[in-house]
């Protein structure tokens, strides 16, 4: 008896223990907050001089989100960036050409976007494209697939994204430039709200991001006419 | 009076003294090796095979006990301790209640190794987030977004999906009726048509990319129809309207306050790219209450049952800087502590206890002539 209260004490130690202290079975509730705002915390980085552009990332879409804030001066080079010439960016961009596919509906140019282009898309929502172009690799294919991975909220191992990364047919524009072509809706299905195609051309000193967003289905219809659309890409030539 | 005697030599058996030493050594080996294999290998790889294991293979072959198997070992034979070496006096209390304390550190252990979550939460600097994610973990979420973005998520936990189990997110009026479950499937199409194909169970877990397949009743649609759901696709509209939106995604651990980011800090030894610390400046709210604090490679932050370490950094190359957190969330995170009382308390009692004693037998010689 003496030994069986002492026992029987560390067991119910135990069993309390594990008890309390079990993790939640069965269907959880609880809130998310999507894009929360910056909270109005000081920033402390050191402060860029008066009437100086924001600085753009490196990535398509950090160029892109520099838009509207403040645009850089005419023949400014992108801050940032490796880039040769400011004028033979500027030229780059200025000698850019494209078809746009019936039926789409093009939109207005604006800041880093060197175009802007809408698919129609009825009671799916339409889909939007935007042509922004970056100096050198613009971060490389692979890390630019994983943060459009990311942004669609999937996640491939190493071994599934080197494949989607090799199974992409071999293209190129009508004028000869390399052009990678991801479809994003072989991922994410075509019923997905949201899913991606993407063309990079490779220009040489620059390359070209063409990059659609919408529904996938939509999307996945569009597929042809959006090759169509990166194959027509021409101009962009170094002098 | 039979059964005693047949257990009574296994209880000798297993509150031997010598399962105590060996035991104690072997994890002490095995934490010296563990840690030096985290070098090499990270510490997930290490984890895995000397900490969640219970047998290590050594050179292959060979095989060792893990530390699951030692602490086993050590928790049957501090039972059987219990049961059969101690004797209950008196001038023994102190050295129960000390084991009492041991019995504890083995209780949070079994807790924190299987009761305990744990995720990332990256944040760009200026960015707050209030909900982690466990890169290793699946859960079957399902949610919708209001007005002002707040989003209401249900969701299940994939290992607790068997076949022919009902599910019902009661929130939005859905159930699933599961009909197959894989933990690793691969997504094929067929025209319109998807089916999964099962796939061997990798090496390494956060390979998995698992699958179900399901009958879903509700969700605006208003009928029964199939649905298919794996890892490998993003978010899936349910009903008209796609309002409800599905997803089988990496298992997301809610916080209770809101962190942001506003600075994080690499400081290298002089002269090289060598990290010396890193150290991110945050701000935590709940509720109406909101404090700044500062987390640091050995000074995490801890709130309630969640434990935040700085774990990891990045850095676009406009200069803005991101801080990895790893969200540890423990209900048995106060076990340790309350071992380590208890342990102290009873050395203190069996100290007490010999220094009463040998007081009275000193005074006992004294007056003896």
């Amino acid at each position: 008896m003496r030994t069986i209260i002492p026992a029987a004490l560390v067991l119910l130690v135990f069993g309390v223990g594990f008890h309390a202290c079990q993790r939640e079975e069965g269907v959880r509730t609880f809130k998310e907050v999507r894009d929360l705002p910056s909270s109005g915390v000081p920033d402390t980085r050191p402060a860029l001089p008066p009437d100086h552009p924001p600085l753009p990332g490196s990535s398509p879409e950090a160029a892109e989100a520099a838009d509207g804030r403040a645009a850089l001066p005419p023949d400014h080079p992108p801050i940032g960036q490796a880039v040769p010439d400011g004028r033979e960016e500027q030229r780059l961009r200025s000698s850019l050409a494209w078809n746009v596919p019936p039926g789409w509906i093009e939109g207005r140019a604006e800041g880093m976007r060197l175009g802007s282009l809408r698919i129609p898309g009825g009671q799916a929502g339409d889909a939007e494209c935007s042509l922004i172009s970056l100096a050198g690799a613009a971060g490389g294919l692979e890390a630019n697939v994983t943060r459009w991975l990311g942004q669609l909220g999937l996640t491939l191992d190493r071994q599934a994204l080197t494949a989607f990364l090799t199974s992409k047919p071999a293209l190129s524009t009508a004028a000869g430039k390399p052009l990678h072509l991801l479809d994003f809706t072989a991922l994410t299905g075509r019923e997905a709200r949201t899913s991606m195609l993407v063309g990079v051309v490779d220009l040489g000193p620059a390359r070209l991001f063409v990059k659609c967003t919408g529904q996938g289905g939509l999307l996945g219809g569009q597929l042809q006419a959006f090759t169509e659309l990166c194959r027509s890409v021409r101009g962009g030539e170094a002098p | 009076m039979t059964i005693r005697r047949m257990l009574l030599p296994l209880l000798r058996l297993l509150a031997s003294m010598h399962i105590l030493v060996v035991g104690l050594l072997v994890l002490a080996g095995l934490t010296v090796w563990g840690t030096l294999y985290q070098v090499d290998h990270g510490l997930q790889a290490a984890q895995d095979r000397f900490f969640s294991s219970w047998f290590v293979l050594v050179g292959g072959v060979l095989p060792l006990p893990g530390t699951k198997t030692v602490l086993w070992a050590l928790a049957l034979n501090l039972l059987a301790a219990f049961l059969v070496r101690f004797r209950y006096r008196p001038s023994q209390f102190g050295l129960v209640v000390t084991h009492l304390g041991l019995v504890l550190y083995l209780v949070g252990a079994y807790v924190t190794y299987h009761h305990a979550e744990e995720g990332q939460l990256t944040l760009m600097e200026g960015e707050s987030g209030t909900v982690a994610i466990a890169p290793r973990e699946w859960e079957v979420a399902l949610w919708k977004e209001d007005e002002k973005g707040s989003i209401t998520v249900q969701a299940i936990d994939f290992t607790s999906l068997v076949p022919g189990k009902e599910v019902a997110f009661p929130t939005f009026g859905v159930s699933l009726r599961l009909h197959e479950v894989f933990p690793n499937a691969a997504l094929s199409r067929r025209g319109t048509a998807k089916e999964l194909r099962p796939l061997p169970l990798t090496e390494d877990p956060s390979d998995n990319r698992p699958g179900f397949s399901a009958l879903l009743e509700g969700g605006g649609a208003g009928e029964q129809r199939e649905l298919l759901l794996s890892a490998e696709q993003g978010e899936v509209p349910l009903g008209e309207g796609g309002q409800l939106v599905a997803a089988l995604r990496q298992r997301r651990l809610p916080l209770p306050f809101t962190l942001t980011l506003f600075d994080f800090r690499k400081v290298e030894h002089l002269g090289t790219s060598m990290a010396r610390s890193f150290e991110s400046r945050v701000t935590v709210r709940s509720g109406e209450l909101e404090r700044e604090v500062l987390i640091s490679m050995n000074n995490p932050l801890r709130h309630g049952e969640y434990t935040l370490f700085q774990s990891s950094y990045g850095a676009e190359r406009d200069g803005r800087e991101s801080s990895t957190f790893t969200v540890v969330r423990n209900r048995g995170k106060y076990l340790p502590y309350l071992a380590s009382m208890v342990t102290i308390l009873g050395l203190l009692l069996h100290f007490g206890i010999m220094v009463v004693r040998f007081t009275r037998r000193s005074k006992a010689s004294e007056v003896t002539p």
